[in-house]
């Protein structure tokens, strides 16, 4: 029963050489659980299996992808323009009326042309959101007292 | 917002369906085959699109969500925005301005990108890129500027043409050439190629597309091919001989290929004479120049000696405008004595090493 | 000299001692890659559809963007108003007088009152606006001399606050004292532009700066002089992100983070007043001249 030729006996002497496909030969708890979590975060990051497909668009798809394309550039075109259009109106205005205020009224102007260095937008100018709050307008809003 | 907005200033200005009349556009305007251009303007079928040939093929393609709402929205909002242009063109007088006007109606129409992206771009069928309209011309030339006009002139560069024969080019038409079928050479060349003896047997035909606005029933044109490389011993260096010489060549925008049956002979200031490049000479360039004429040049008038031509003195005399050029490369081969025997030229010389006295 | 090429002979003239740049004859501007026969796919735009890099950009609105052309833009042309201004030159290098032979050839003498050349001030117009260029958000990890996983943890606090693809930023020099070595891996930093950036600052000022416990603000003294804000949150600033909050217990380390916010501003003043259009405070006295 013991011989030392008995299966059991040569498990415990030397480990199995026979190679199994797909069988783990190293224990899974090998690494220390910060370098586990680091492998994690490193997978994390990395792109290689995260890039989407390339799409394979049809001619007639391709053509109208580049319509949609060139429609949205042009539409992107128009309302920058008009935006410079409306700020350069706003700035020759602005000129024209600091250039009659200087004529009339030289100490009004002095005000008018005060530098205005240091201004502050209010804090409670919010970017837009698409929804807006539950109550749209504080109509009893007092600033706060500096101290 | 942005989607309100894209839709009230469409709806302000279309009702003007100028892309999809043809009484006074040209029909190369419009897409030849009629289930594609339903397929583009009117939304891809529900055995999907008619480009791809393979039944299973279109079965397992699906296109991007909504594409076809949103490019229907987005050709009303460009369709709308020609009409404007159109409408500009009608009170404009002066041609280049009104070229420009017709480019810029046309360019983003979905049918017109299209056939040009599609289509043949070199040997094009008029009906789908027809050159005589000004927006595929304004195509064409960004298509080639985009990779003929680099790959040209880097090959004049490399090979030194452009100080050997004329001191620089502004590329202006873009120069095609290749060599009649029977010789083998089934292509367009590609400039600076190395071609064999055999292949350029035969005079090439030559085509010349212009980009610009000429005038194209006035407009004359010349050709030159020459050899920079042909030895000369008396002087221990090389001198340019003239392979070939066309004048008074008459083009128009799509019909533009210069071969044996577009002239006569009083066309010719110098007949075809091929590469028969000597033993042991060394690669020969052959550098193909084309010209606007600034005048008719009479019969007589442009006749030159073949050998030690200069090309300057030439152009000068003649005051050519050097618009466009192609070259290749030969070399001896075992074919060029039967090359010699047809033309009836004389046995070339063989060149070998001489050590100096 | 007329060069004349030899047929049976080398000239002495076409052997030159020195490496020639050979000259080009022509103005056409020659890009090789697009000449090149390989890789068709990569010759395309990056905008290009059918370019591997493609990347679908305006996918949604931009509030912020939209908040600054609606109302900062207008207001900001108006506060900067200033009439009949002109350029304000800015130091520039000098002359020397001649007064020494030794001046001839001489590199320039270096500006008035500042080490470096100063960029002219233009007055402010409707085609000059201030506006947010981009910010880049560098985070330098101390510790990481000692343990080198860190800058991978650092590097990816960034990627979940931001979206975007961190940069690793390395020790530049050698610093004895802090046991600092040159080209350690250190720490990330990112690049935003566009919607990445928008989003980052609405993030910021909505949700994580309201929560800091104390916060002040954006201290009135930054600032490099050229339009470019800086400021810094703490490691303990940074667990207000939403990323980082909804999942605590994944982050036990987290790292303070400097926010670099740059803008096409001139000086620091015009800088601060559009910064505070996008609702960020800030403290403490200013010099504005």
């Amino acid at each position: 029963m013991s011989s030392p030729w008995s299966n059991n006996s040569r498990k415990l002497s030397q480990p199995v050489l026979q190679f199994v496909r797909g069988k783990r030969t190293k224990a899974k708890g090998a690494l220390s659980p910060a370098v586990q979590r680091v492998i994690t975060q490193l997978s994390v990051m990395s792109a290689g299996r995260k890039q989407p497909k390339m799409l394979k668009l049809s001619r007639e798809d391709l053509i109208k992808h580049q319509t949609i394309q060139n429609c949205w550039s042009m539409y992107q075109r128009e309302l920058r323009e008009k935006r410079n259009e409306q700020l350069r109106l706003q700035y020759k205005s602005t000129e024209k009326a600091m250039t009659l205020l200087e004529q009339l009224d030289p100490e009004l102007f002095e005000a008018a042309n005060a530098s205005e260095a240091g201004k502050r937008f209010p804090l409670e100018l919010k970017v837009p959101t698409e929804f807006p709050p539950d109550q749209v307008w504080y109509y009893n809003y007092k600033p706060k007292e500096e101290q | 917002m942005l989607r309100r907005s894209l839709h009230s200033s469409v709806v302000k200005r279309s009702g003007s369906k100028i892309w999809s009349e043809f009484t006074s556009r040209p029909e190369a305007l419009s897409i030849g085959s009629e289930r594609i251009k339903k397929c583009v303007l009117e939304g891809t079928p529900s055995q999907g699109p008619p480009s791809i040939k393979r039944r299973s093929n279109r079965v397992k393609y699906s296109s991007p969500e909504k594409i076809d709402e949103v490019f229907k929205t987005c050709y009303d909002f460009l369709e709308s925005r020609s009409a404007v242009k159109y409408a500009e063109l009608e009170r404009e007088e002066d041609p280049a301005k009104r070229t420009k006007l017709l480019v810029e109606a046309e360019v983003n129409n979905p049918e017109v990108l299209y056939n040009f992206q599609y289509g043949d771009k070199v040997e094009n069928n008029p009906r789908f890129i027809d050159y005589n309209v000004p927006v595929y011309r304004h195509l064409g030339r960004q298509h080639w500027e985009s990779y003929g006009q680099m790959l040209l002139m880097q090959r004049l560069e490399t090979l030194a043409a452009i100080p050997d024969t004329l001191p620089t080019l502004v590329p202006r038409a873009e120069v095609h050439l290749r060599f009649p079928f029977s010789t083998g050479l089934n292509k367009w060349v590609e400039p600076g190629e190395l071609l064999s003896s055999n292949a350029t047997t035969l005079p090439p035909a030559i085509k010349i597309q212009e980009y610009d606005d000429v005038d194209t029933e006035s407009q004359e044109y010349t050709v030159l091919i020459l050899n920079p490389d042909e030895p000369d011993i008396a002087s221990d260096s090389f001198k340019t001989t003239l392979q070939y010489g066309l004048t008074n060549l008459k083009i128009s925008y799509n019909d533009n290929v210069v071969d044996s049956r577009k002239f006569t002979a009083d066309n010719i200031i110098a007949g075809y004479l091929p590469p028969v490049p000597e033993k042991n000479a060394g690669v020969q360039r052959f550098v193909v120049w084309v010209f606007r004429q600034s005048k008719h040049l009479a019969a007589g008038e442009a006749a030159s000696a073949r050998d030690n031509f200069n090309v300057r003195d030439f152009v000068h005399a003649h005051k050519l405008q050097p618009i466009g050029a192609h070259l290749w490369r030969s070399e001896w081969d075992s074919n060029v004595t039967n090359v010699r025997a047809k033309y009836g030229l004389p046995e070339g010389r063989v060149f070998h090493r001489v050590r100096k006295a | 000299m007329r060069f004349i090429r030899g047929f049976s002979t080398t000239r002495s003239t076409c052997k030159s001692a020195c490496s020639l740049v050979k000259p080009v004859h022509h103005l056409v501007k020659i890009d090789k890659s697009k000449l090149s026969p390989r890789f068709e796919e990569l010759k395309y735009a990056k905008n290009d559809i059918r370019s591997p890099g493609f990347k679908p950009v305006a996918t949604h609105q931009d509030r912020v963007v939209d908040h600054y052309h609606n109302t900062l833009q207008p207001d900001l042309l108006l506060i900067n108003y200033s009439h009949k201004a002109q350029v304000e030159r800015g130091a520039k290098k000098r002359e020397w007088d001649n007064s020494s032979p030794y001046h001839l050839n001489r590199q320039l003498r270096k500006p008035k009152g500042s080490a470096a050349q100063l960029p002219d001030i233009h007055p402010i117009k409707w085609h000059n606006i201030p506006s947010l260029e981009s910010v880049v958000i560098n985070c330098y990890a101390k510790e990481s001399k000692e343990n080198q996983l860190l800058p991978i943890t650092a590097a990816l606090q960034l990627q979940q606050i931001t979206g975007c693809k961190p940069q690793p930023v390395y020790a530049r020099t050698d610093v004895p004292s802090w046991k600092v070595r040159r080209g350690t891996r250190m720490g990330a930093k990112v690049e935003l532009k566009g919607r990445p950036m928008s989003q980052f600052l609405s993030t910021l000022t909505e949700i994580v700066l309201p929560r800091i416990r104390e916060y002040k603000g954006i201290s009135n003294r930054s600032g490099n002089r050229f339009g470019g804000l800086s400021f810094g949150l703490t490691s303990e600033d940074v667990r207000f992100f939403p990323e980082i909050e909804s999942n605590q217990d994944l982050w036990p380390k987290t790292f303070g983070l400097h926010v670099n916010i740059n803008t096409t501003a001139q000086n620091d003043v015009q800088a601060r007043t559009l910064v505070s259009g996008f609702a960020f405070p800030f403290h403490g006295p200013e010099r504005t001249k």
